[in-house]
Formats: C-alpha cells, sequence, structure tokens
C-alpha cells in the first residue's frame, strides 16, 4: 500500500489511493477480521501521518491491545500511542507473563496515561520497580516519572524504590533512576532532603567517580568517553541536590574539579558533560575555585569555532553574572565579537550579555563598537541593537554632551527603529543642557543634512529648530571642538520647510514642523511672509489637526503678532527627574532571557519594555487633576505653575512665570471652568483629538481649537459695548481691587436674584496718568471652586488723567459659597506710547461672604 | 524533559520546500491542530536555516534541537533546563540505532519500516525521558521482540494451514 501511495504524482490522486484504502479497512473492521487487523493497524497509522483523519480506527486498536497475540499487542500499542493521547480511558494488562508485553504496556503507559489512570495504575508500576528484568525496571522508573509528574502526592510512595534504583550496576536502569530522583526532587521537598543525606548523596559521588575513571567500555562509548549520559544525568542530580544547601554541595566539590578538568573537550560528547559540569557549578553553594575554573571553561567555548559550543557558552555567561561579573567582564573583548557574528541566534544572545555587561567605565568603547555595527546591521537585527544602545547610553552617559553625540549618531543611522520614548528623552535631556542648545541645534541641522529620512531625526531637529533657532542663526554658545558653520534664517526655514513637504513626513513630524515654524517666525521677523506661506498651504489639509493648525497659527501670524512673542517664548526646561520617575513607574522592569530565569542584577540594569505613549497622552484626557498624581505634576511643574503643597514632587523648578502666566490668563477668558492649577490640563484636555505624543511637548503653544477660538474672538472684538446695568442693590461694598501710580481698578458687586453663588462685578478702570493708555486688555484669573466669566470690556482705550474709564462686567460662581472667599489674579496690559506695559496683582480683598 | 520529536524531510517529492514529515512523537498531549500547526511552524523555521549556523533554534519559550542527516532533518523541542549539547547526542544515538538495525538507513527505510523506527524510539525513549544509552542492549532488546513476532506469525500461518487443508 506505501508504494502505491508514494506512486501517486499529485494530491488528488493520492487522496482517491487513501479513500480506496480506508474504504477497505473500514469494511475489514465491519467484519471483524482477525487475521489482517494488525496489517489493517499499519496501513492506518501510515495514514495517519499523512495526516488523513482516522478516527475509525481507534476501536480497532483497543481491540488489538486486548487479543491474544504479541504481534497485534504490538502493532495495537503502537497505534494506541500514536492515535490516541491521554484523553482516552485504556485497559493496561501490565500483570502479564511476558515481559515484553509488560514492557509495551509500560511504554504506552508512559506516554500517555491521564491522572486518573496514573493514580490507578501507581501501585503496579511501583511493583514493578523491583522487577526482575532491568527491562521492566528501567520502563517502569520513566513510568514513575510521568506518574509522579500527573500526581505530585505520589511521589512520596515512591522514593524508596527510586532509592534502591540508585545502587543499580545497569546503566540503563540507573540512568532513568537518576532521572526519577531528580524528578521526585524537583516535586517533594521531602525528597531532596532524604537524597541529601551523605548516604546517598556519597554513593551518587562514587558512581560519578566510577564512570568517569572507568576503562573502555564500548558497549557504552561515545567519541572514546564511557556513557556520556550517564555523566550528565549524574551531574544533574547533583545539580538538584546541591542547589541551596552547602554541606551537600562541598561533598561535590572534588568531583565536580575532577570532571572539569579531565573531560576531553573535542567531541560534541565530551562538551555536552563540561556544559552540564559548569551548569551545575554555577548552580550550587559557592566555591570560589570551582566558580573561576567554571568560567575558564565558558571562555573557551566561546573561542571555539564550532557555532554550538558559542551558542551554549554565551547563555552560561548570561546566569554567570550574577555570580561573577568580573570574570564575565574579561572576556568581554570576544563576546563583542559575537554580537557581530553571521548566526542570528548567536548575535542576539550576545547583544543581550553586552547589553548586561555595561557599566559607566566600558559604556563609551562598547558604544562605539555596537553604533559602528549599526551601520552595517542587517534589517531584523537593527531593532534590537537600537533598543539596546538607547537604553544603555541612557543609562550610562557620564555627560550630556557624550549622550547627545551618541543618541545623534544612533538617529541618524537607525532613526526609524527608535521608539518613541526614546527620543523623548532625548528631547527633555536637550532641554536641560542649557548650555549645549547652540552646540545641539547646529549638529541637528548638519545631521538633517544627511539624513532626511529617518523620521525621529528630523522630530527632534525640527523642535531644536524651532525651539533654538536664533543660536542656530547666531551662532551662539559655540564649542571649540565645533567647525564653524553659518547657517542662515532662510536656510533655517529651509530645514522645517523640507520636513513638511518630504513625502515620508507623517502627521506628526508636519504637526511639529507647524509648531516650529511657528516659533521660527517669531524669532525671526524676516522670514514671517515666507512662513505664512508655508502654513498657509496646509490651510485645506484633509488631516484635522493640521488643517487646525494651520489656520490658527496664521491667524497669529497675521494678526497678533503683539502677543506671539510671548506665545512662543522660550520653554521651560523639562523636569528630568520627573519625566524618568514617571516613565520608570510606568514600565515594567523586567530582565528576560531566553533561559527564563529573571536576573537581579547588581548594577541596576533594568530594561524597559516600550513606555506606553498612553501613558504620557493620559495626562491630555485628565480634566480634574488630583496634586498627587505624578502625570499632571510633571505637567505642572512643566509650565512652573504653583504645585498645591500636598503634592509628591519635592524641590519641582519653578520655571520662568512669564510665558506660562500669559497662557493662564490667555486661556481664563471666556473659557468656563477656569482653574489656576489645572489650566494645563485644560489645554491638553481641548486638543483632544490630537493624539500624536507631540502634543505634550508642543502643548504650550495654544492650538486647543475652544479656548484659542474664543480668545481670538475676545482678542478680535474690541468692540465697544455699553456697560451692562445691574440694578440689583449694591448689598455688598465695593472694593478697590488693584492700585498702582497709573491705574486703578474698582470693583462693584451685585447678585442676580435666586442663585447665591453668582456675583456679577463691575470693574471699572481708570488711568491716572497723564497719558493715554492704548490696546487695553484686562485678564483674570480664578482657583478652582470659582468660575469666571468676562464680557467684553467697554472699550481698549482708556484715556489720560481719569477723564474717562472702560468698565467690563464680570461673572463669578463659588462653588464653595459660604466657606472661602473670592480671590483673583489679573494681569492688565495696554501700551503706552507704542510701548507694551503689562501690570500684574492679586485681589484678596473680596468681601468675605461672596 | 523533550516535547517533541519529528523528523522532516527537506524537499518534499515534487519539489517544493514544504517539508515532508516521516516521523512524529509527541510527549505531551497536543490536538489534532496544535500538531499540525506546531510542524508547520517549526519546519518553516528550521527548514530555512543556513548550514553553518548552529543547532539551535528557540521557539515559543521551548529551545528546539535539530540535526541534519543526508535530506532528513531530526528535530527535538526540549525544556529551558535541558541541555543541548546531550540532546543532539540523543539524536545521534537514535540515528546510529537506526543505522545498525536497518544497516546503512536510508529514508526509505524510514518510510517503509516506520513502525520498527517508531519500535526502537520507544526504547530510547519514554515520556521524554532517555531510557537506555547502550546501543547493543536496545538492539537486543527490539530482536528479542522481533522474534517473538516471527514465531507467532509462523505459528498463525501454521495453524491456518492445517485449517486450510483440514475444511478442503
Amino acid at each position: 500500500m506505501i508504494r502505491s501511495i508514494r506512486a501517486c504524482k499529485t494530491a488528488a490522486e493520492e487522496r482517491a489511493v487513501v479513500r480506496k484504502e480506508c474504504a477497505a479497512i473500514r469494511a475489514a473492521i465491519n467484519e471483524n477480521d482477525q487475521d489482517y487487523r494488525h496489517r489493517n493497524l499499519a496501513k492506518l497509522m501510515f495514514i495517519h501521518m499523512l495526516g488523513y483523519p482516522t478516527h475509525f480506527g481507534q476501536m480497532e486498536c483497543l481491540k488489538s491491545i486486548a487479543s491474544a497475540g504479541f504481534p497485534e499487542k504490538r502493532i495495537g500499542y503502537l497505534g494506541l500511542m500514536l492515535l490516541l493521547d491521554e484523553r482516552q480511558e485504556v485497559l493496561i494488562d501490565l500483570n502479564h507473563t511476558n515481559q515484553y508485553i509488560v514492557g509495551l504496556a509500560l511504554c504506552a503507559l508512559g506516554n500517555i496515561c491521564s491522572a486518573e489512570m496514573a493514580r490507578d495504575l501507581a501501585p503496579e508500576v511501583e511493583r514493578l520497580l523491583q522487577f526482575r528484568d532491568p527491562n521492566i525496571r528501567k520502563k517502569a522508573a520513566l513510568c514513575s516519572i510521568r506518574i509522579i509528574k500527573k500526581v505530585p502526592d505520589l511521589a512520596e510512595n515512591f522514593i524508596n524504590p527510586a532509592a534502591a534504583l540508585l545502587k543499580e550496576k545497569h546503566h540503563g536502569v540507573l540512568i532513568t533512576g537518576i532521572q526519577l530522583v531528580t524528578d521526585i526532587c524537583k516535586v517533594s521537598t521531602e525528597a531532596l532532603e532524604f537524597f541529601r543525606k551523605p548516604k546517598c548523596l556519597d554513593g551518587l559521588v562514587k558512581t560519578l567517580r566510577d564512570v568517569v575513571n572507568s576503562p573502555y567500555a564500548p558497549e557504552y562509548d561515545i567519541a572514546g568517553i564511557t556513557d556520556p549520559f550517564l555523566h550528565i544525568r549524574l551531574l544533574k542530580l547533583l545539580h538538584v541536590l546541591g542547589q541551596g544547601d552547602a554541606d551537600a554541595s562541598d561533598c561535590m566539590n572534588d568531583i565536580l574539579a575532577q570532571v572539569a578538568t579531565k573531560t576531553e573537550s573535542n567531541k560534541n560528547a565530551g562538551n555536552a558533560i563540561l556544559y552540564e559540569c559548569v551548569e551545575t557549578i554555577m548552580s550550587i553553594e559557592d566555591n570560589g575555585g570551582l566558580r573561576v575554573l567554571a568560567i575558564n571553561i565558558l571562555g573557551r567555548f566561546l573561542s571555539n569555532r564550532d557555532n554550538n559550543i558559542r551558542y551554549v557558552a554565551l547563555n552560561m555567561l548570561m546566569k554567570a553574572i550574577t555570580v561573577d561579573a568580573q570574570a564575565v567582564q574579561r572576556h568581554r573583548a570576544t563576546i563583542l565579537e559575537c554580537v557581530k557574528d553571521l548566526d542570528a541566534s548567536i548575535r542576539k544572545r550576545a547583544l543581550e550579555l553586552v547589553y548586561l555587561l555595561v557599566n559607566e567605565s566600558n559604556v563609551k568603547p562598547l558604544t562605539k563598537e555596537l553604533i559602528d555595527y549599526l551601520e552595517i546591521s542587517d534589517q531584523e537585527f537593527k531593532g534590537d541593537l537600537t533598543a539596546k544602545i538607547c537604553s544603555m547610553v541612557e543609562k550610562f552617559s557620564p555627560d550630556k554632551i557624550w549622550y547627545i553625540d551618541q543618541m545623534l549618531k544612533v538617529l541618524s543611522e537607525a532613526g526609524n527603529f527608535v521608539k518613541d520614548e526614546v527620543w523623548h528623552a532625548l528631547i527633555v535631556v536637550i532641554s536641560n543642557a542649557s548650555d549645549l542648545h547652540g552646540y545641539t541645534v547646529r549638529a541637528l541641522y548638519r545631521a538633517v543634512q544627511t539624513s532626511i529620512e529617518q523620521e525621529s531625526l528630523v522630530r527632534v531637529a525640527i523642535w531644536c529648530i524651532g525651539e533654538y533657532g536664533d543660536m542656530l542663526v547666531n551662532n551662539v554658545g559655540v564649542l571649540n571642538i565645533e567647525d564653524p558653520i553659518t547657517v542662515t534664517e532662510s536656510d533655517a526655514v529651509d530645514v522645517v520647510e523640507i520636513a513638511i513637504k518630504h513625502h515620508s513626513s507623517d502627521i506628526t513630524t508636519k504637526a511639529m514642523a507647524m509648531v516650529a515654524l511657528l516659533k521660527l517666525s517669531s524669532r525671526f521677523p524676516s522670514c514671517s511672509e515666507r512662513i505664512r506661506d508655508i502654513i498657509v498651504q496646509n490651510k485645506g489639509s484633509l488631516v484635522l489637526e493640521l488643517q487646525q493648525r494651520s489656520i490658527e497659527f496664521n491667524s497669529i501670524v497675521e494678526k497678533h503678532q503683539n502677543i506671539r512673542s510671548t506665545l512662543v517664548e522660550r520653554m521651560p526646561v523639562l523636569d528630568e527627574a520627573t519625566f524618568s520617575g514617571r516613565r520608570a513607574g510606568s514600565l515594567p522592569a523586567t530582565v528576560s532571557t531566553s533561559s527564563g530565569t529573571s536576573l537581579n542584577l547588581p548594577n541596576g540594569v533594568a530594561k524597559p519594555a516600550a513606555a506606553p505613549l498612553v501613558d504620557l497622552l493620559d495626562l491630555s484626557s485628565d480634566d480634574a487633576p488630583v496634586p498627587s498624581s505624578s502625570g499632571n505634576d510633571f505637567l505642572q511643574d512643566l509650565l512652573g505653575v504653583d504645585v498645591s503643597p500636598a503634592s509628591v514632587q519635592p524641590g519641582t523648578s519653578q520655571a520662568p512665570k512669564a510665558g506660562t502666566d500669559v497662557l493662564l490668563d490667555l486661556l481664563s477668558i471666556g473659557s468656563p471652568p477656569v482653574q489656576n492649577n489645572s489650566t494645563p490640563s485644560d489645554i491638553l484636555s481641548s486638543s483632544q483629538d490630537n493624539k500624536s505624543s507631540v502634543a505634550i511637548l508642543d502643548g504650550l503653544s495654544p492650538a486647543p481649537s475652544g479656548g484659542a477660538a474664543s480668545m481670538i474672538d475676545l482678542l478680535d472684538g474690541f468692540v465697544p459695548n455699553s456697560p451692562k446695568p445691574e440694578d440689583n442693590g449694591p448689598a455688598y461694598p465695593s472694593i478697590v481691587a488693584f492700585e498702582s501710580s497709573s491705574l486703578i481698578l474698582t470693583f462693584n458687586f451685585s447678585k442676580p436674584p435666586g442663585n447665591p453663588q453668582t456675583t456679577l462685578i463691575q470693574a471699572t478702570f481708570t488711568n491716572l496718568s497723564p497719558n493715554v493708555y492704548t490696546d487695553f486688555v484686562f485678564q483674570a484669573a480664578v482657583p478652582k471652586f470659582l468660575q469666571l466669566h468676562l464680557d467684553p470690556a467697554s472699550g481698549n482705550t482708556l484715556p489720560a488723567s481719569g477723564n474717562g474709564s472702560i468698565t467690563q462686567t464680570l461673572r463669578v460662581t463659588n462653588s464653595q459659597h459660604g466657606k472661602k472667599p473670592l480671590v483673583m489674579r489679573t494681569r492688565i496690559a495696554y501700551k503706552l506710547n507704542n510701548r507694551d506695559v503689562l501690570e500684574e496683582g492679586q485681589i484678596n480683598n473680596f468681601p468675605r461672604d461672596l | 524533559m523533550i516535547y517533541a520529536l519529528f523528523a522532516d524531510m527537506a524537499v518534499a517529492d515534487n519539489g517544493s520546500r514544504q517539508g515532508k514529515v516521516r516521523l512524529t512523537k509527541w510527549y505531551s498531549p497536543y490536538t489534532q491542530k496544535e500538531r499540525s500547526k506546531v510542524i508547520r511552524e517549526l519546519s518553516g523555521v528550521i527548514l530555512t536555516r543556513g548550514p553553518k549556523l548552529c543547532n539551535f533554534v528557540e521557539w515559543r519559550g521551548y529551545k528546539v534541537v535539530y540535526k541534519r542527516y543526508a535530506s532528513l532533518y531530526f528535530c527535538m523541542c526540549i525544556d529551558q533546563e535541558d541541555n543541548e549539547l546531550e540532546i543532539l547526542e540523543i539524536i545521534h544515538h537514535y540515528v546510529e540505532i537506526l543505522d545498525r538495525y536497518f544497516g546503512s538507513v536510508c529514508e526509505l527505510d524510514l518510510i517503509f519500516n516506520f513502525h520498527k523506527a517508531y519500535y526502537i524510539l520507544d526504547e530510547i525513549l519514554i515520556a521524554g525521558e532517555l531510557q537506555e544509552s547502550s546501543k547493543k542492549t536496545v538492539a537486543r532488546l527490539i530482536a528479542a521482540q522481533d522474534s517473538l513476532v516471527e514465531t507467532a506469525k509462523e505459528q498463525a500461518s501454521s495453524i491456518s494451514n492445517i485449517i486450510a487443508q483440514a475444511t478442503k
């Protein structure tokens, strides 16, 4: 039959033949044909191996096993093991007189038994452990392994019989016996204690010694070593027994040393033994000399030409680092070579190992090597390599300038593989390194000329050019290691323009470019027109974010030059500690190696998993921040807002107020609820449709739709409005809210009927100076529990010397009415002889019961 | 512990690069679907590896050790704890025994006498652990069992002869 199947040329033909055969077999089964049963079963199995369904044959297997003849039984058991698995209930004849049949049964049981079957048949198997025939004994031993794996409770029953097996002479039984003992010890601590007793342990050591020293035995010889399998099993058992127990480990030291030194390593068998020996030495309790020996062996392995040997050596070295990092460092050069190996598995192992070896002293040369290799490595590897380099550089960089240099190299080479959190971190560092701003932006400028297709590089570059464009053009802060470079304003704008127009730039990049252009339009007033043209080109963009930014920025450039410069002032320094604290908190710090053990490394290396961008973005959806939440603290620090004393972050940097307060106040106009310390999240919450990470860093530019629109409207609408008359009787005394040498602001209060929490304030501005104030703007901010609404002012020109006044109505709602008084911060801006003047103040003298 | 073993051919008869599986043995319960999926995936990974690369592959948290003999790949899927070099030796052990038994074994032997290949495997491994390290012993056991089969067949045929004669 097999021949006929093989003769089939096509799959269809084969199917036809198989179908015919199956039909014949089915017919034979139905007829209960005894003679050909085993032949049919064999055919069935072959068909099964080809992949066809053979469920109808399962009963046949059982019947075959139940029959008396040996051939039937043999094939029946085979069928049992192949076609069925442990989900079937099967009768097993362990009591048969024919030992081969018992053997078959044990074999089948060993391979497929289920927990119930195991429980039922355990006593039988236990008895068979002492059977006279070694063949049965060894099979019973392995069967017992399966049983205790399925039913760990039964392990204790097997301790004594297993101990007896250890004294065997027959290698097969010895091997299986040792395996059984090893597995019992893994399952039951009681057994572990039992076997650790010197009586047993010495016996084992003696056995190993005998095997090691035994003369040539042709039956067991493999590559000149007698029974390497036995060697290895014994070593494994010693490993289990010695782990965690100093006394036991002491017993083994001599023999381990002997094995380590005497075993020949020119053949795979010898190396296998050495490998196991090293593994054992590493796991048992410390013995300095042995460990050194072991690591030397590994070192020899590393330079072996055989790939397999190098692979296992690298594996072992990773475990060895926890034990003796110094020794492993000595082999660093070889390991570094392995990173460049042709074999992908070896490369991966070597890279992980190198990563674990990095510390402050060797980080510079290692990084240099790795970056050099990055250029020639192939694509699948680049991702891994980049991630490792970035994290290495971040953790161990000795100074900022080196960090920035390395990161720029990596970005230029493999920017597309760099994860977002990495270049975010880079920006944080850059912003903190204030003396390096000029250097950085120039380096970025140069880099972008050559590597425009590396997305992350472009993003970092345009952010920096936007922020520090003036430094770039004016050659500020040149370090003496730099080459001279002249960059004109239009060159800088060129770069950003290219970024916007480049075909591979995605939405994030383009959005960032827009913001950068806005900043540049303020820093380079001469290019303003050109910039405006570029911005306007995206007015009709299909992407909402780009369109929105384009229109808003265009509007700012055109009509609001007076606030533009303050809008895009230099960003305050991003707090590194908070940022990295947040990142570390949100990232699972796991070091995972292929061996599955999680290492707790002394030099504190924790590989960050890819930080979920969502963490950073979460900030954008928080509407009501709690001061203790670290996310919002970060932004509050970012914007230098006063954090309440309950906040967790000590010593946060209070960044310059000027720029940020403008934003607070700007947003406080006309947009309820206006809250002091939640304004940063307002910025972000109103730009919820922009989910790009850039929103955070660039969020200081007023991108929010709601706020901005109303702000612009208000600024546009300096239409003289007649002040609304409020004729609720003055139940409260009016106050002088603000007074300076040139300006007085008075508040008159009234309450609308029916709503005790709301207060209407009529603000009156009077000019005490002999000069006229033009472009008069009043802004106010209130704490969280208040809501503020400003109506348009009556005008924006304040005549001199009190010859007239501007009035404006404010509506305040106090959610803590009765418990807390009103309080307000004010900011008044106006032009005096075409000079901008700013007056700020805080009003604390509100009547208490408003 | 060894989870699975299979022997896979490098190039199928019709010339496609998809492996054809000659032998599989599973030491843990897997459904039919899982089995074929595993085989497909591993074949894809292993058959495409270059000749100079090391014989170990990491796959789904397990290690897979493979060795190539002529056109046949023998693959074993093992635990993290197991000694890869030893597994290579076990594979070699098995192949050598097959060699002795069939006398210069070739792939056709495995195809036409697959049940015998399995019997031999069962004498070497049970429940994913090594059973016997001596080739001689294994050969002896298999020979003994084979002779049992032979005698049983002879008996059966002689009885049926007698019956056939008697009922003619």
